[in-house]
């Protein structure tokens, strides 16, 4: 007892340094504790969220270069076959072409042949006649001039005998 | 100058008839400040801190983590932080106190004869003694939580052996020097501080103070510390008895 007088311990004392100390626990917990460790939490959870969405951001950009480059890589790609395509088609084409006139060339110039062949032929005709003429126009006027009975006769015998 | 000093904290003056001492005062005094804080706390609580915001989170959440990794589980260090830390927070300011200097020159006269205004806070046993209450009592309330009833009173009085039942006898003896272990370690590192810095302040009132003023203010950090962990230490040993055993 002396020992408890001589610490100055009084029950009712006790008793408010307890409420005291009780009430401090409850007030600093509420106010001051949770709302710290709470924004601690809010913001550490932030700090994570952010980081895996700037993880997932990187993925995706990552993800859309690889289409885009894919992408290119079809353009490319078709835009090589369509060229490839058009190529051979327009070489086909060339060569439908090149035949074709090459055909009516040829149909061309058969025309051609026949009928320079066909005037040739009315020419020739037509010279025939008027050379024809002309030799016995000339070979009248011949015998009618210088014809006698002795070049008569020398003529006729060297027809005859050319003849022969 | 005559050098007082008293073990008992000096009486101020009676509120019906409850004498009020110097040291229940102050504690009443710091227990005002550090609610005024806490509500300040609250309000002024921003996601992107300040340079006072960051100490707070700093001590908080540094305090939550030391007291999670002693604990090895979130939601039982949730359960016990407050009380450990409002333990610490509170012993580490009510030393802090004295620190104010002139404190030893102010004196107040009451009915009881002239009597110093300021005394440690923690140099009162009676505040270590609640204290200290407070955490045996939560520590005996945790192990019969975790271990039940019967097998609480059976780690005392354990009759399978003449040595074992030894070993119980000690261990009930133990959990009652945990009382005293506690709180007069607490209460005789502050007493003893405050004694000594008189003693020095009464012999050489220049410079020779100094060095156990700054002794003083290791105590005043520390010995919070201590106890609050030994409290901690207590009530997660209430938890796993056997971890702890082995």
């Amino acid at each position: 007892m002396g020992l408890i007088k001589a610490l100055g311990i009084d029950g009712r004392i006790l008793l408010a340094q307890l409420f005291n100390f009780a009430l401090l626990m409850l007030i600093l917990w509420r106010y001051a504790y949770k709302p710290v460790l709470n924004i601690l939490e809010e913001r550490r959870s932030k700090i994570e969220q952010g980081l895996s969405d700037a993880e997932a951001a990187a993925e995706k950009l990552k993800q859309a270069e690889d289409d885009s480059r894919q992408v290119m890589i079809d353009a490319r790609k078709e835009a090589a076959q369509l060229l490839e395509k058009a190529q051979s088609q327009a070489e086909l084409r060339q060569q439908e072409i090149a035949r074709k006139a090459q055909e009516d060339i040829g149909i061309m110039m058969e025309k051609e042949r026949e009928k320079i062949k066909a005037e040739k032929e009315s020419v020739l005709a037509e010279l025939k006649g008027e050379l024809s003429d002309l030799v016995l126009l000339s070979l009248k006027r011949f015998l009618q001039e210088n014809v006698d009975d002795k070049r008569d006769k020398e003529s006729i015998d060297r027809i005859v005998k050319d003849l022969i | 100058m005559n050098l007082d000093i008293s073990l008992s904290p000096e009486i101020l003056f009676n509120i019906f008839g409850i004498p009020i001492s110097n040291a229940f005062f102050w504690s009443w005094v710091v227990t005002l400040f550090l609610l005024v804080g806490a509500f300040l706390i609250k309000r002024n609580l921003k996601m992107h801190p300040g340079k006072f915001q960051n100490i707070i989170e700093m001590l908080v959440g540094g305090a939550f983590d030391f007291v999670e990794s002693m604990m090895g589980d979130k939601k039982r260090a949730l359960r016990v932080f407050p009380l450990v830390f409002t333990m610490f927070f509170f012993i580490f300011f009510c030393n802090l106190l004295t620190f104010i200097p002139g404190q030893a020159a102010v004196t107040i006269k009451t009915a009881g004869g002239v009597v110093p205004l300021f005394r440690a806070i923690i140099s009162d046993y009676s505040i270590v003694f609640v204290m200290t209450m407070v955490s045996v009592i939560v520590t005996q309330i945790v192990a019969v939580a975790s271990m039940g009833p019967l097998r609480y009173v059976g780690k005392f009085f354990n009759f399978t052996s003449p040595l074992n039942f030894f070993l119980g006898l000690m261990d009930l003896v133990g959990e009652l020097a945990k009382v005293m272990s506690l709180s007069f370690r607490l209460f005789g590192n502050i007493f003893a501080g405050e004694v000594l810095g008189a003693v020095m302040l009464f012999l050489f009132p220049f410079f020779l103070p100094l060095p156990f003023a700054l002794l003083g203010l290791l105590t005043a950090v520390v010995q919070p510390f201590v106890f609050s962990v030994l409290t901690l230490v207590f009530i997660s040993m209430a938890i796993q008895p056997e971890e702890a055993e082995a």
